[in-house]
């Protein structure tokens, strides 16, 4: 099994901080549904479905895919919250390890030569805070498309 | 660009104090102490501090003595069975069965997959790889086989004791 010495498990942590995304998402008036895959229940990635309209915002309707990753208290939360939409527009919100930026938090967004990536400073790292940051970031990059 | 209020006004808008508090409690990955949720939760001290000795009291949260304060941290017993309740209530015995074989099924896929026996050892590759990217994948790999397995514990739980549970759900304890 799993070792996991003493204290708080990191993989129930990393459960119930999907569980409690889930709720904060479908609290948010641009979110329509969410579902928890591979299981409703027993997920590990979950999707919202965002409709813009609902707060007045012209876009079409997109996808927020969730993850969220805790190791252990002495390494940082890893997470994604990565959006596309119908005709194709993509970007995330993301906090880990990558090539491009000097810190883990980073906003990408894809362009017809790849992804460009730039610095984002997440005001909290707890995943209800995150949820309702994120979509108030998406629904400034959907205003200004 | 400072993003630390971005988000809060609209979080605010629409959920209580109470929703807020709960919420940044029960998502910590380490015990954490009042003020700390408080300042998450975008509430004054005081009301962080009494919504956690409601949590504390209805054992949905528990206390960690702390050298300067008192800390606050999810019930893992709470969650678990909270997690076992949502099982028992949308699957019976048979779904529950195919389940855990779902569960083992992406177990042995991610053992294939990555030619080691555990998370854990999934994860010493992290520290080797050459690239971010390359370090992020077993990363993410790792814990989505660490979840699973936790998954899993959980579902032999409700099969071992359906019978039980299914009937305190019902209402019709045997």
């Amino acid at each position: 099994m799993y070792a996991f010495d003493g204290g708080h498990d990191p993989r129930q942590a990393s459960h119930e901080a999907l569980r409690g995304i889930r709720e904060q998402l479908r609290r948010h008036p641009m979110v329509t549904t969410v579902e928890g895959f591979p299981h409703d229940t027993l997920h590990t990635e979950l999707r919202a479905d965002i409709e813009p309209s609902s707060i007045g915002v012209n876009a079409p309707r997109g996808t927020l895919t969730v993850r969220w990753f805790v190791s252990d208290p002495t390494v940082p939360v890893r997470f994604t919250f990565h959006y596309s939409d119908e005709n194709g527009f993509d970007c995330g919100w993301h906090h880990h390890e990558q090539d491009h930026v000097a810190e883990l938090g980073h906003y990408q967004q894809r362009t017809a030569e790849g992804y460009t990536y730039e610095e984002f400073h997440f005001g909290s790292k707890e995943p209800s805070r995150v949820v309702w940051e994120v979509l108030e970031e998406l629904q400034t990059v959907l205003i200004e498309r | 660009m400072e993003h630390s209020a971005r988000g809060v006004e609209a979080w605010t808008d629409h959920t209580t104090a109470f929703d807020r508090v709960r919420s940044i409690v029960e998502g910590l990955d380490q015990p954490r102490t009042a003020q700390y949720i408080a300042d998450a939760a975008a509430v004054s001290e005081t009301t962080a501090h009494n919504h956690l000795t409601r949590l504390a009291e209805m054992n949905v949260i528990r206390t960690v003595a702390g050298e300067d304060a008192t800390r606050y941290e999810p019930d893992p017993l709470y969650a678990r069975f909270r997690t076992l309740r949502r099982l028992i209530a949308d699957h019976n015995h048979e779904e529950l069965l195919e389940l855990k074989a779902d569960l083992q099924a992406q177990i042995e896929d991610a053992k294939q997959q990555h030619g080691v026996e555990s998370p854990t050892a999934l994860r010493e590759q992290a520290t080797a790889a050459d690239t971010a990217a390359e370090t992020m994948d077993c990363i993410e790999a790792a814990s989505d086989w660490a979840l699973t397995r936790y998954h899993l514990s959980i579902v032999d739980d409700a099969i071992d004791n359906y019978t039980e549970y299914a009937a305190i759900d019902r209402g019709t304890p045997a």
